[in-house]
């Protein structure tokens, strides 16, 4: 019988960046959030906020739409279901990766 | 390295990982419920405002009153929208504020306005009468973090 593959196994590639790992857990407490907002929560520059919001949309777990509020241009952010449930296995996956060092602790000892 | 001091290493990097996304989360959180609740409370002042100058107030005053009051829910509703971080849930509660606040309006309106009380105590009483659902939907706690803990 094949042993349970380690949990690490279970953690999503594009956020195991601690940025993108920040913004994903910004909008999962959010309905959306706008660009600038959500530099402010992260307290991220708008050219860093850009390029790690692409590489999110590009593997789907961000939709970002383009809209205009009082004829002011606005950018909105808003993660996608694939992208709630990508993060939900991520934090899983964490979670697990700590019981498992604890759990090898308690059997150790 | 062993497997063990990979373990600890993975270990304390997930640690850091679900810190770094508790902290973001509730940063997002945070400043969006403070948003929801100065909508909320900002509305209950005006509302009190509005329901007394509506009992003190002659026809030409009633109509001004009308006005006003469609102006500030296209102000206020524009404002809403415009809002960087829309709370999850914040949206809902927001919502049914909005339907409990109309629903005590219309009572107040009905009894006050068609009966034509004078009295200053139904009107101080129906000001607060109409602010209560904004007031207990804004100091209600948010709800916890769904995501992260």
């Amino acid at each position: 019988m094949s042993p349970e593959p380690h949990p690490r196994h279970g953690l999503n590639q594009t956020l195991l960046s601690p940025v993108r790992l920040s913004i994903v857990a910004a909008l999962s407490e959010v309905e959306r959030a706008d660009f600038k907002s959500l530099g402010a929560v992260i307290e991220l520059s708008d050219s860093a906020l850009s390029k790690n919001l692409a590489t999110l949309e590009e593997e789907e777990i961000v939709s970002i739409e383009k809209g205009r509020i009082n004829r002011k241009p606005r950018t909105w952010v808003q993660l996608t279901p694939a992208g709630r449930q990508a993060f939900h296995a991520h934090l899983e996956a964490l979670r697990a990766t700590i019981s498992t060092k604890y759990l090898g602790l308690e059997l150790e000892g | 390295m062993t497997t063990n001091g990979n373990d600890d290493l993975e270990s304390e990097q997930a640690i850091n990982d679900l810190g770094t996304a508790s902290r973001s989360a509730d940063r997002a959180r945070g400043q969006g419920w403070r948003w929801v609740r100065s909508y909320l409370l900002v509305w209950a002042l005006a509302s009190v405002g509005l329901v007394i100058r509506l009992g003190f107030g002659n026809k030409a005053v009633i109509i001004n009153i009308f006005i006003g009051r469609a102006i500030l829910s296209l102000v206020g509703g524009n404002w809403s929208r415009s809002r960087g971080l829309t709370p999850r849930g914040g949206g809902r509660r927001n919502g049914r504020a909005a339907g409990l606040w109309a629903a005590c309006y219309a009572i107040v309106l009905a009894v006050g306005v068609t009966r034509q009380t004078q009295s200053t105590g139904f009107w101080i009483v129906a000001a607060v009468f109409t602010a209560v659902p904004l007031v207990v939907a804004a100091v209600i706690p948010a709800p916890k973090a769904a995501d992260v803990s």
